[in-house]
């Protein structure tokens, strides 16, 4: 009977975990975004990175794989660069930029290259793209390039009538190194239908894109051949400092975890020497 | 010959074999208990300094993948030779593993994996998958 109860038991706290770590699973999933953009001065949207001036110097910079097909991992790394512009206003700017380097990079092979964002909201399945904002070069060597501004009616991408945001690119110096700067309108509604709404403290899938067609005009999205999906949560407004640093907490409280697993297994392995000794006395007294 | 054997001689048979199988339940109660130290070792790495944490995250799919797998395994493997260690040094002091060990245990591993929902979510799975396996074994 006793034996029945604490089976009982223990399928019930097993239970118990279980639909407690769906649920933090849920709320942990909901709630976790890959990137949290800092606040910082407003880069000049131009393709040139300012170093003198500090510019982007307090963006966050991931590196990224950009990638034909999610089972080949093989890709092109890029470096990927967010910022949001330090306002008290409503309205304020998300910027990004993407460097990377490929061979020849000024030759006239990458005449129709083409860099951009797919953003869909987080609670969208993230086929559903909603808005797509790209470059697309006309002529490398020159420098000629087109801001471009899409939404998707029926998996077809049509250009909106008013062009939100910008964005400039332009070959650095070493000439194999390519940098795209990006500016997206956070609580805009300038244009709700043909764009979409980035709202502070929501997460956005953004997909970045990237295509070289042989051919000019270049398709959308069928010239697209690398790619990669990454989330960010656009920030309320700069964060105080009595904000919860939930990262911290998350890290102290692991150690402590750990610790505390460490303590009881030293305590284990002291367990284990006064067995040994035991069965030394009992060995002695046996013989 | 004689049709009957002497049972002083059994008793010493039976007392050797006894001393055997103690010395090999005690030398397993310390290679678990080191293995699973060890495990736990590279989980308190991988499971909680962000240095050791992020290196295999969100670089692509596959790294991910990688990288559950990699934290899983580890917490996984801990409970495992935690499990047979505590079961061996139960069984030399004459006592049976009680469910309150294992629920400890079972909590203790699930702890190490709190910072990623995904290596939770699957050390969850593991640990009932290794739990119900041991229950039907151990009952049969």
């Amino acid at each position: 009977m006793r034996n029945k109860n604490q089976k009982i038991t223990v399928v019930g706290i097993i239970l118990f975990l279980f639909f407690s770590s769906i649920l933090y699973f849920s709320l942990a999933s909901a709630q976790t975004a890959d990137i949290l953009p800092p606040y910082g001065d407003v880069p000049v949207i131009d393709g040139i990175i300012d170093s003198a001036n500090g510019e982007w110097e307090s963006a966050y910079m991931t590196q990224l794989q950009l990638f034909p097909d999610s089972i080949n991992p093989v890709g092109l790394t890029i470096e990927l660069w967010v910022i949001q512009n330090d306002t008290i206003e409503e309205k304020s700017d998300i910027y990004f930029s993407v460097q990377f380097s490929l061979q020849d990079h000024n030759s006239s092979e990458f005449d129709n290259e083409f860099l951009g964002f797919a953003i869909t909201e987080e609670d969208h399945p993230q086929e559903k793209i909603e808005d797509v904002k790209l470059i697309q070069y006309r002529n490398m060597s020159i420098n000629e390039f087109e801001y471009l501004d899409y939404y998707i009616n029926n998996s077809v991408y049509v250009e909106d009538i008013l062009v939100n945001g910008e964005g400039a690119s332009r070959i650095a110096g070493n000439q194999n190194r390519i940098v795209y700067e990006f500016r997206f309108p956070v609580q805009d509604e300038e244009d709700l239908i043909q764009d979409i709404r980035l709202d502070k403290a929501d997460t956005y899938f953004f997909n970045i894109f990237f295509g070289n067609p042989s051919s000019s005009p270049a398709v959308y999205p069928d010239d697209i051949i690398l790619e990669n999906s990454i989330s960010i949560e656009i920030q309320f407004n700069r964060p105080g400092p009595d904000a919860v640093p939930w990262e911290e907490i998350a890290l102290v409280l692991s150690i402590v975890f750990f610790c505390i697993i460490g303590v009881l297994y030293a305590w284990y392995l002291y367990r284990i020497s006064l067995l040994k000794r035991k069965m030394e006395r009992i060995k002695v007294k046996n013989v | 010959m004689s049709k009957f054997r002497n049972p002083k001689l059994k008793t010493q048979v039976s007392s050797k074999k006894q001393k055997i199988e103690e010395k090999l339940a005690y030398r397993s109660v310390i290679i678990s208990a080191i293995l699973a130290g060890i495990f736990l070792f590279i989980s308190f790495l991988f499971n909680a300094i962000p240095f050791f944490m992020e290196i295999l995250m969100n670089q692509n799919i596959f790294l991910d993948i990688v990288d559950i797998t990699i934290k899983t395994v580890l917490i996984l493997l801990f409970f495992l030779f935690s499990l047979v260690s505590i079961g061996n040094y139960k069984d030399l002091t004459g006592k049976p593993l009680d469910f309150k060990i294992i629920i400890v245990l079972f909590i203790i591993s699930l702890i190490q994996a709190f910072r990623n929902p995904w290596v939770l979510f699957f050390t969850f799975l593991g640990l009932v998958f290794i739990l119900v396996y041991l229950y039907f074994t151990q009952e049969s």
